[in-house]
């Protein structure tokens, strides 16, 4: 069933106007590369040229000679060591550096243009050590070793590491092999597939102040303020209360900035120096040195029975991690519950293994694992099917997840869209009936994927406060982005529980000392647990106001309503108070009004038993969706043009349906950059095609209309209902878009992305040209 | 050791001493060549040399922009051709309703470069003089049998286009000379077909074709220029050889698309390999030829 | 060594000193405090810096400032009159066309160059005049829902 009569609510589900709107049409808005402080320096960071090497000797005297350098660092000035989830990285290499990029030393000096000058002084000394490339070659016993001791860097209990593996995860439910012997048929599949980078249109950028006591306060880029301040406080050394993260406005994260990266450097560099610091990464910086998707192998296994039930899947995943660890530990426990898909699998046997290479440190973009996963599973259902000679989405409906169902870890699942989503998404492209081409040079094609998704736990706190006026402040530590999350979502939330109109309404928010803990913009968390902080505290306030207009009006409170920010008697509108007198005397005569929210939501509970090595055990808030695509194949050329796309997601509750649409648009485009025409291309761990021109986003050209609907099955916990919305519908289009290319060429094609060139020698020579098998 | 060029800073963008000229008319122009020589660049619409400035890939002493010199502007109809200014800008070729229907190759690749704001500023000359070999209009000009006007302090020299392109990135032009503009013979039946990844990317390869056709519809001329086929813009003599006095159709198109094929010799970077370009290039060679041979019938040229 | 520039920015006259090779991007935004035309990508990749020269748009990182003394330039500060919002610009706030807004300067200026050459420009018209603009956050749906909005 879903929710889709008109909700009884003044703001939200509607289609409110978000309050950054204004500025950001109008260039006001500020961003942090957009800052100038009095006596700002511009700080540079100093990086490896080689994917792995031992530092013989570092010298900067040149650079620290150059007049109008005002600072450079190097290992000895910054020693801690920090990490996402395994401390293994410190601020600066000290004596051997593991990936191109790793940062060497940083400077501050009086001008741009100086400090890249004193950069390129600075002098380091290598001595070449083995490198190693290819995950699956990493795996060998012979391999270089690229930590001497994985194990000995701190790090949660549950993680089974050793060699390059940092985290061996695995999955076992009921008898596997029981499985495959009573198996009507066995299907058997190889996937890689490719990293891209999460590519904001504003690169990171930060600005540091200090005061006299070497108390720093950043302007940041960034989606996780008080990540960023812990990270500093681990990294560096300084207090807590010694260090404050502000958010700028953000162009934009998708994972990207998540970790403290520039703000490290710009908090030592300001230190160092007394002054404020700015660094702003060029667009090759910004694209050569994050922390991109990771490149993903799959062999995946089923046994099926004829009538197309899947008995039993085994699988062998492997992630290339890079040099250090980030957050790819928990991200091979997101792969490892998505490689049973959305569908019922008595028995399981998953192996995952998370590998260091002298790439890139790989992680967290938007949705991590999940486009990769997702394509190497649904194309497998796919050959499945045509195997089975079943239809797709016959095969998809019989084996699906169902209300009540149980999730690879045992999780109770609630009521589950996903049924819903396959069938409006089959509808909406018509697959049913085959896709035609009007051109001779042409194929079309039409195909579909499915998935879940989770909503990230972690704390979140909202204060709100009503001005004299009767209008409202907002503090709230969550990150707004630019999905409209906050300046949407929360603004919409706060003015339906106070009854007031969304222009009463400001926010201040992500600044760590004046707003309340939040856990971040990661993970589709922002709404489902910021919102829902941001409505207690908003019903807290409402309580407050009601409890003072009970005695203004001589009235029982619950025989009180709120209209348009007055409180009244029931039906009685000329028994009413509005709120601005409520709180006028708020001075000196009456208590401010201040509510006071805060937010951890409960997961549901696991069969721990069935998962090994992994900090990631269940999918908080589920949802399920579908996506379908029509695609055109230029069959000589190889060239594929995506001509229809419908985006079926399951959002809970539609707090801003613009928003959501947004999202859904958004993560649809990127995931068909993936599919199409992004891709990261490494040599030797270097990035051939750091810039725009060769890292190919999708422009309005590549990009289709995206059709969207949105499912509405309710959450226990999120406000009315919702549930994240903001990754799923990036990890799944590279998995419709191979369904449809499928569909179009009569192969599939076992590696991403489709490029013309790949599609066109899977067109001429089948689908062993695109087929990396890996050993075991 | 790298420190990637962080600029944003206006006051330290400044190289010491780096001058910038407008000249008021040619002469002044070829004049300020000849005194800076190879310390010069000129600077037409700047979108090809702003980032090689910005990159720090180049650092001249000094800029001459060519904005103010009047006379290498617009579009002309001379000697039964077209006489096009270096200064055209790659918008007003596009735009221009005389190149659309009479000249559709180069009014196809004008279309075809980058962006609306790269073609508002981006000048054919400068479009030529960057000699870029995945370029769109090199290809297009082949085809239609253009010859490209140079100048210097001591006189005019004209160069079919073809020859114009020396090397990777490097125009047949001496540091005191300006390519002036572009002449076009009468027109023929053409067209440019652009292989590209994005709707907005450098070819992976580029074909344009232009054919004209005998009374009794045998081809009596055929010129093809390939972009992305080598490491300069390429014109496919082999190809032409093919079909030239022979009737156009599956049978003599197809083996001149291989013809073409064959004599290039593609680029291999992380857009495409060697081996795809070059059966790419027999792809769009025998589209290109389709079409142009199409647009020939129709006298789609007048 | 610096030199003297005359500019005008949103029909106003505007004097400052710059390098001759300083580009039109660095002066709106270091030396005149026009922070909303942004730096993406400084190589005419992505269209966040776009600004209009008579009307037209383009990349302010592949323009000298010395260049642009001879033209009018409009910038996103310059597009509203009188505190009120351009079509483009109210189009984009209400309809959802604005995400992180880091694209949002550069696009509606494209938008409002294309509509001012062409009022009756179609959606293929907007997605052309609209490709030198990448946008992370929306693809491009609303965006382009807007301008068809703001066209009226
Ligand atoms: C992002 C981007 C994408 C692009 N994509 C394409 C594409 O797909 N296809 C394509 O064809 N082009 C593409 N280009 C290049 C574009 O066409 C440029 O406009 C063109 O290469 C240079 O023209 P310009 O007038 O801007 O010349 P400038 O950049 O001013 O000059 C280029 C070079 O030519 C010299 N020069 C210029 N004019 C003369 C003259 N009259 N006499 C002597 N020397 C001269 C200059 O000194 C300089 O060395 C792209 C450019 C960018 C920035
Ligand atoms: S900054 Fe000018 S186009 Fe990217
Ligand atoms: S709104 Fe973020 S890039 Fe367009």
């Amino acid at each position: 069933m879903t929710v889709s009569e008109a909700p009884p609510f003044a703001t939200v589900g509607a289609r409110g106007r978000r309050l950054d709107a204004d500025d950001k049409v109008t260039g006001r808005a500020r961003y942090a590369g957009d800052l100038i402080l009095p006596g700002m320096l511009h700080g540079v960071i100093v990086r490896s040229d080689r994917p792995h090497a031992r530092i013989v000797s570092i010298d900067s005297s040149a650079a620290r000679a150059l007049p109008g350098v005002v600072a450079v660092l190097t290992a000895e000035e910054a020693q801690g060591r920090f990490g996402e989830i395994v401390k293994d990285q410190s601020v600066f290499a000290a004596d051997r550096v593991r990936h191109v990029g790793e940062p060497v030393a940083a400077v501050a000096a009086e001008t741009a243009a100086l400090a890249a000058e004193a950069a390129n002084l600075i002098e380091t000394d290598y001595e070449d050590l083995p490198a190693i490339f290819d995950p699956i070659a990493a795996l060998a016993p012979d391999a270089p070793v690229i930590h001497d001791d994985v194990a000995s860097y701190a790090g949660p209990a549950e993680l089974i590491r050793w060699g390059n593996v940092l985290a061996h995860i695995t999955l076992r439910r009921g008898d596997i092999e029981a499985a495959f012997a009573g198996a009507d048929r066995i299907v058997e599949s190889s996937y890689a597939a490719h990293s891209v980078h999460q590519t904001p249109m504003e690169p990171r950028a930060v600005v540091a102040d200090v005061d006299g006591r070497g108390r720093v306060t950043l302007h940041s880029s960034t989606q996780h303020p008080f990540g960023v301040r812990y990270q500093l406080h681990e990294a560096l050394g300084i207090p807590l209360a010694d260090i404050r993260v502000v958010a700028a406005t953000v162009g934009g994260g998708f994972g990207g900035k998540l970790e403290a990266s520039l703000d490290i450097y710009a908090a030592l560099l300001a230190r160092a120096a007394g002054r404020p610091v700015r660094l702003v990464n060029t667009r090759e910086e910004d694209l050569a040195n994050g922390n991109p998707r990771h490149p993903m192998r799959f062999r995946l296994r089923s046994a099926l029975a004829a009538d197309g039930a899947i008995l039993g899947r085994e699988a062998h995943i492997v992630l290339d991690a890079g040099a250090y660890a980030i957050g790819s530990p928990l991200i091979g426990g997101v792969a490892a519950m998505l490689i049973p898909g959305p569908y019922r699998i008595p028995n399981l046997a998953v192996d995952v293994k998370v590998v260091h290479t002298n790439n890139i440190p790989f992680g967290s973009y938007r949705g991590p694992s999940g486009p990769q996963s997702v394509y190497a599973v649904e194309t497998h259902m796919d050959e499945i099917a045509r195997e089975l000679g079943i239809d797709r989405v016959e095969l998809r409906l019989r084996n699906a997840f169902e209300d009540g169902d149980e999730g690879p870890t045992g999780q109770r699942l609630g009521r589950v869209s996903l049924k819903e989503a396959i069938t409006r998404a089959a509808e909406a492209i018509d697959l049913a009936t085959p896709a035609v081409s009007d051109h001779p040079n042409t194929l079309r094609g039409k195909g579909l994927a499915c998935a879940w998704w989770l909503t990230t736990t972690g704390s979140a706190g909202c204060g709100v406060q009503l001005n004299e006026d009767g209008s409202v402040v907002v503090q709230i530590g969550a990150a707004e982005i630019g999905t409209g999350a906050v300046m949407a979502g929360v603004a919409q939330i706060v003015a339906e529980e106070l009854g007031v109109p969304l222009e009463r309404v400001r926010i201040i928010w992500g600044d760590t000392d004046a707003t309340p803990m939040d856990a971040g913009a990661q993970g589709s968390r922002t709404l489902f647990n910021a919102g829902r902080a941001a409505q207690t505290a908003a019903r807290d306030a409402r309580q407050q106001l009601l409890e003072r207009a009970a005695a203004l009006l001589e009235a029982a409170e619950a025989d009180l309503e709120i209209v348009d920010g007055v409180v009244q008697v029931r039906g009685v509108p000329d028994r009413g108070v509005p709120y601005a007198e409520l709180t006028a005397g708020q001075m000196w005569m009456s208590e401010p009004i201040l509510g006071r929210g805060a937010f951890l939501a409960n997961p549901p509970a696991i069969a721990l038993d069935v998962i090994e090595g992994s900090v990631f055990t269940v999918f908080n808030a589920p949802s399920f969706h579908c996506h379908a695509a029509e695609v055109e194949v230029d069959r000589e050329t190889g060239q594929t043009r995506v001509v229809d796309y419908v985006v079926v997601q399951d959002a809970g509750f539609a707090v801003n349906p613009t928003f959501v649409e947004g999202q859904m648009q958004g993560g649809a485009a990127q995931g068909i950059g993936y599919a199409l025409t992004e891709e990261i291309v490494l040599d030797e761990g270097r990035m051939l095609n750091p810039n725009l021109a060769l890292y190919k986003l999708p422009t309005t050209l590549d990009t289709p209309n995206i059709r969207t609907v949105i499912l509405e099955y309710a959450s226990d916990q999120g406000p009315y209902g919702a549930k994240g919305v903001g990754e799923p519908p990036v990890v799944l289009p590279p998995a419709a878009i191979a369904s449809a290319i499928a569909d179009a060429i009569g192969s599939p094609v076992r590696t991403t992305p489709f490029t013309p060139e790949r599609v066109h020698r899977v067109i001429r020579e089948g689908p062993q040209a695109a087929t990396k098998d890996f050993p075991l | 050791m790298s420190a990637m060029h962080a600029r944003d800073d206006v006051f330290a963008a400044g190289e010491p001493g780096l001058a910038y000229h407008a000249p008021r008319d040619l002469e002044e122009a070829l004049a300020l060549l000849a005194r800076y020589g190879e310390e010069a660049k000129v600077l037409a619409g700047g979108q090809s040399l702003l980032v090689f400035l910005s990159q720090g890939l180049i650092a001249p002493a000094a800029l001459i922009g060519l904005r103010r010199v009047p006379g290498l502007d617009g579009i002309e109809e001379r000697d039964g051709g077209l006489t096009i200014g270096a200064m055209t800008t790659q918008h007003a070729l596009e735009s221009d309703p005389t190149l659309r229907t009479r000249y559709p190759a180069l009014a196809e690749a004008a279309q075809a470069i980058a962006t609306p704001q790269v073609r508002q500023r981006g000048t054919l000359g400068g479009n030529l003089c960057h000699a870029n070999p995945t370029g769109d209009p090199p290809a297009a000009l082949i085809a239609l049998g253009a010859s490209i006007e140079i100048v210097n302090g001591d006189g005019a020299r004209r160069v079919p286009v073809q020859e114009f392109f020396r090397d990777y990135m490097e125009p047949a032009l001496q540091p005191d000379e300006l390519l002036t503009a572009v002449h076009l013979p009468p027109p023929v039946g053409s067209a440019y077909l652009k292989h590209r990844i994005r709707g907005v990317d450098n070819a992976i390869v580029g074909v344009a074709a232009a054919i004209a056709l005998a009374p009794d519809g045998t081809c009596s001329e055929a010129r093809i220029g390939l972009s992305g086929a080598a490491t300069t813009p390429l014109r496919a003599v082999a190809a032409e050889a093919v079909i030239r006095g022979k009737p156009l159709s599956d049978d003599t198109i197809q083996p001149a698309a291989e013809a073409a094929a064959q004599e290039c010799d593609p680029l291999d970077d992380t857009e495409a390999s060697a081996d795809y370009r070059r059966e790419m290039v027999a792809v769009f060679v025998r589209r290109a030829l389709a079409r142009a041979a199409e647009r020939a019938r129709q006298g789609d040229t007048e | 060594m610096e030199m003297p520039l005359k500019l005008t920015v949103n029909g106003q006259p505007r004097r400052t000193y710059a390098p001759a090779d300083a580009l039109l991007i660095d002066v709106l935004r270091d030396r005149l405090g026009l922070t909303g035309a942004k730096y993406g990508c400084g190589m005419g990749e992505c269209g966040a810096c776009t600004v209009l020269l008579d009307g037209a748009a383009v990349y302010a990182c592949l323009v000298l400032a010395v260049e642009a003394q001879d033209a009018e330039i409009t910038t996103i500060e310059g597009l509203a009159r009188n505190g009120t919002l351009d079509s483009v610009q109210e189009a984009f706030a209400a309809g959802g066309g604005v995400q992180c807004g880091f694209c949002t300067p550069g696009m509606i200026l494209s938008a409002r160059a294309l509509l001012d050459a062409n009022p009756h420009a179609d959606e293929a018209d907007i997605r052309r005049a609209l490709s030198g603009n990448l946008c992370r956050c929306t693809g491009y749906d609303k965006i382009v829902k807007a301008v068809l909005a703001a066209k009226g």
